[in-house]
């Protein structure tokens, strides 16, 4: 059902996304850039990624509207969310934890290094 | 008595002119004393009707100004609604003028509107488009050609006889129109100069002046450009009419518009006279007066004071005069008729009217000197009477047990209380505005004045009497009598409304300013770690360098940004705590991991003193972390090369000492020492505040933030710990931290964490 190499990097800053996408295509991963909520459901629900890197402030669908909307599709409720932000705010990360979202990286505080390890330990584990 | 200084005719003998002679000199003698008494009483009295005159004056004065200061501040804040929003329409206009409570906070306002400007060839269209939109009978009036018109569209508040001012224009009346070339060319407020302010409304004639002030467009299509006028109408009867009232008929005022050489009955505009007072008697000259003139608002404004009956009356001490008069008459003829009666021997008689002036001269002086101070206390409290109610802050004085003796004007105006609900009742207590924090905040208080009788300074959160509540910066002192007991208290305190409000929207514009910083530089971080790891290509040694030093600034740059946000946090009061197990030897060696670069390269010897059979503590791990992660990179960064940096940690019961303090309760003891640079005697009450460094490690370490130590301590404070330190100069360092074990188990944020 889920495609095991694909990532799907939701991130309206299009350098963030660019940088993450050619880490992780440089990794070996299939990677699926999408620039907002919207859009980004499109596409997690189209191709089923192994795993889905998550900015919270975007405009119009935020992260948070995209978590609420994934977990109602019958894929999406189990699908695996990182979340990747600048906004420390603490109600903002609970909220996306009880959406079941329980990993976050404060993106300017943490190298692509430390993400893309990350990413090889969930990837291998089983999906 | 002439006689005596003439020759002696033949047939007096020279013991009938002493018989006569001495008494009578006497006599004048002692009157001449008493009337030196009478004048000199006389002479006091005058000064002290001149300086109440004047007194009375500059207070009017000062009400005078400030009030117009007050009404063109109204304006202004008419001008911020539309620099809030490009379009103000009726309704929000209205809820404005609504907000600011015109009845009660703007006496002799009549009506506060806007004008719209409108361009001669946009005229009839727009009357069109008022007509559809708002008046079904709008018009520019009186019509006339001009290059633009400003006619009123909005009237507060909308009475019939206000109504009437829509779509007229002020253009069309060159004082009017005066007034606003005024404000355009100042980009302020201006004031017409007197005025029938009911002239466009058809009212009863109304002496007073109109105030504008330009708005300026901010929409595209409008930039810079005025789109309209906010004018104010007053007069001056309503504008004075509790001015007058206090100044109780002592001084009587008129207002000129004009300057002080022109002033005259055309230029007058206001009476007090006129106003519901009685004029004084016709043949009643003022004994002083005192002349005014300011340019407000682009007017040039002359007032004119006298003094009136009542003032010279109250302040004349006429009764000790006569009674100092009538004294030393009585006196004199005393001595006169003793010094007549005992004259049949010179010696006696002359001995005792030496006496008996010398006695008149004691009780002149003794007189004088009972009324000298007697004036000098009432002066000293009119003064202080004076400087207390023209204060902006609130002061109470109470009696020892808190009962309210008096309260300045500023209570009144910023507890809602008037003086006379306050006299008598309970400061602090509900009745008033206090009442409202813990308990313990209130008894701790009384503890500080009352039993150790120091001074209590603090932040404390009131409720004024409509309800709201508001905090203030407070001083407590008691003053003792010559017993050391408490005679009384002083309080006065600070309404910090205004200064929470900015602080707060400073706070959350550094924390909005951080969020939006992190990310171009996460692009920057996250580029140039690809740049370095070769994911582009190999790099040139050199090329390497650069790119690594552009790196290590970025990722100080991001670390400076995330202490900015733990600050704003902290000051915003949101900064929450999240407990759990947490071992503290762990995050000891988790810190002490991150700094090995440092270490390694400053060859810094580090002893890590942390047991590790350390019982794990529940705590905040990211609180905890940040108190040692701080403490040990200021150890780090402020020792020379070659340098030892030591960190301890112990679990102490309540009473066991660290650092030379005993533990208050069962508490998680940390120290973190260093051989280094240490801190001066000067910075040694400052290197706990915000954005504070030190001059002598300013100049070694250039990239500190002076953040560190603020959030050290406000995080031990959040948990009810305490931090301290000893220092010497060239020496060294070494931080205590003492956090109880209890106040790191609660979670959230306390509202009152500022408060300490």
């Amino acid at each position: 059902m889920t495609n095991p190499q694909t990532i799907l990097v939701v991130e309206d800053d299009a350098l963030l996304g660019t940088a993450l996408s050619e880490k992780l295509t440089r990794a070996g991963f299939d990677v699926i850039l999408a620039t907002d909520g919207s859009d980004g459901l499109e596409k997690a629900l189209a191709s089923r990624p192994r795993l889905i890197l998550l900015d919270i402030l975007m405009p119009k669908t935020d992260g948070i509207a995209f978590l609420k909307k994934l977990r109602t599709d019958a894929w999406g409720k189990d699908a695996q969310v990182i979340l990747l932000t600048n906004v420390a705010a603490t109600e903002t990360v609970a909220e996306a934890m009880e959406l079941g979202s329980f990993e976050y990286f404060i993106k300017a505080d943490n190298t692509l290094e430390t993400i893309l390890a990350r990413v090889h330990e969930l990837t291998k584990e089983p999906a | 008595m002439g006689a005596g200084a003439e020759p002696h005719p033949s047939g007096h003998s020279p013991v009938s002119w002493r018989v006569v002679g001495i008494p009578a000199f006497v006599f004048v003698f002692g009157l001449a004393l008493s009337l030196g008494a009478w004048s000199s009483i006389r002479k006091d009295a005058e000064e002290r009707t001149r300086e109440l005159f004047n007194a009375r004056a500059l207070e009017t004065q000062s009400a005078m100004v400030n009030r117009l200061r007050l009404y063109a501040g109204f304006l202004r804040g008419g001008r911020g609604l539309f620099d809030a929003s490009s379009v103000v329409s009726r309704e929000e206009w209205r809820a404005f003028v609504e907000s600011l409570q015109p009845e009660e906070e703007i006496p002799g306002l009549l009506a506060i509107g806007f004008g719209e400007v409108i361009d001669a060839e946009d005229a009839s269209a727009r009357e069109a488009e008022l007509r559809r939109n708002l008046f079904p009978d709008f018009a520019i009036r009186p019509w006339g050609e001009r290059a633009r018109y400003v006619p009123d569209i909005y009237v507060m508040p909308e009475t019939e006889e206000n109504l009437r001012l829509i779509g007229y224009d002020p253009l069309s009346n060159p004082e009017r129109a005066e007034a606003i070339a005024i404000a355009d060319a100042t980009n302020d407020v201006a004031m017409t100069g007197a005025v029938n302010v009911r002239a466009e409304s058809g009212g009863i004639a109304t002496p007073g002046f109109i105030m504008y002030l330009p708005v300026v467009g901010h929409s595209p299509g409008t930039d810079d450009r005025i789109i309209g006028y906010i004018f104010g109408r007053f007069s001056f009867d309503g504008v004075m009419s509790d001015i007058a009232q206090s100044v109780e008929d002592e001084i009587d005022i008129h207002i000129y518009d004009s300057d002080p050489a022109h002033i005259g009955p055309d230029s007058l505009v206001y009476d007090y006279d006129l106003s519901g007072h009685d004029p004084p008697g016709a043949d009643f000259a003022p004994r002083y007066r005192k002349e005014y003139s300011a340019e407000l608002f682009g007017r040039t404004w002359t007032i004119v004071f006298d003094s009136l009956p009542k003032l010279e009356g109250t302040a004349n001490n006429d009764a000790l005069a006569t009674y100092a008069l009538v004294e030393g008459f009585i006196l004199s003829l005393f001595a006169a008729a003793f010094a007549y009666i005992l004259l049949t021997s010179r010696n006696r008689a002359l001995a005792l009217a030496l006496g008996m002036t010398a006695q008149l001269a004691q009780s002149k002086a003794d007189l004088e000197k009972k009324y000298g101070e007697a004036e000098r206390l009432t002066d000293d409290l009119a003064k202080f009477k004076l400087a207390a109610d023209s204060a902006n802050d609130q002061i109470v004085i109470t009696d020892a047990h808190g009962t309210v003796l008096y309260a300045n004007k500023a209570t009144e105006t910023i507890t809602g209380f008037s003086t006379a609900e306050i006299i008598g009742k309970k400061v602090g207590s509900r009745e008033l505005w206090g009442g409202i924090m813990p308990r313990e905040f209130y008894a701790g208080l009384w503890r500080t004045i009352k039993d150790e009788k120091k001074v209590f300074r603090g932040v404390i959160k009131n409720r004024r009497k409509s309800g709201e509540e508001y905090y203030a910066y407070g001083t407590i002192s008691p003053i003792l009598d010559e017993k050391g007991d408490v005679a009384f208290f002083v309080a006065i305190e600070h309404d910090a409304t205004e200064e929470r409000r900015i602080d707060q929207a400073k706070t959350e514009f550094v924390s909005l300013a951080s969020h939006q910083l992190r990310t171009p530089l996460s692009a920057i971080n996250w580029f140039t770690e690809m740049l370095i790891s070769g994911d582009a290509g190999d790099l040139s040694p050199e090329q390497k360098k650069y790119v690594t030093e552009v790196y290590s600034s970025s990722r100080r740059m991001a670390d400076l940004i995330d202490a900015l946000l733990d600050v704003s946090r902290i000051d915003l009061g949101t900064f929450v705590a999240e407990p759990s197990d947490v071992k503290v030897c762990d995050i000891a060696s988790g810190v002490l991991t991150d700094l090995r670069g440092l270490i390694e390269k400053k060859r810094i010897a580090v002893e890590n003193g942390c047991p590790d059979d350390t019982a794990p503590v529940v705590a905040d791990p990211k609180h905890l972390t940040m108190i040692i992660q701080n403490l040990l990179s200021n150890a780090v960064k402020y020792t020379p090369e070659g340098g030892r940096v030591g960190l301890r940690t112990a679990l102490l019961k309540a009473g066991e000492m660290w650092g030379g303090r005993a533990a208050e309760a069962d508490s998680l003891a940390i120290s973190v020492a260093d051989s280094g640079y240490g801190i001066p005697n000067s910075a040694k009450d400052k290197v706990f505040t915000k954005l504070y460094r030190a001059d002598n490690v300013r100049v070694l370490e250039t990239d500190g933030t002076g953040l560190g130590l603020y959030i050290v301590k406000a995080i031990t404070e959040h948990s009810g710990g305490e931090i301290w330190f000893s220092s010497e100069e060239g020496k060294g360092t070494e931080f205590f931290v003492l956090l109880p074990l209890e106040g790191m188990r609660r979670t959230g944020a306390p509202e009152d964490a500022k408060s300490s």
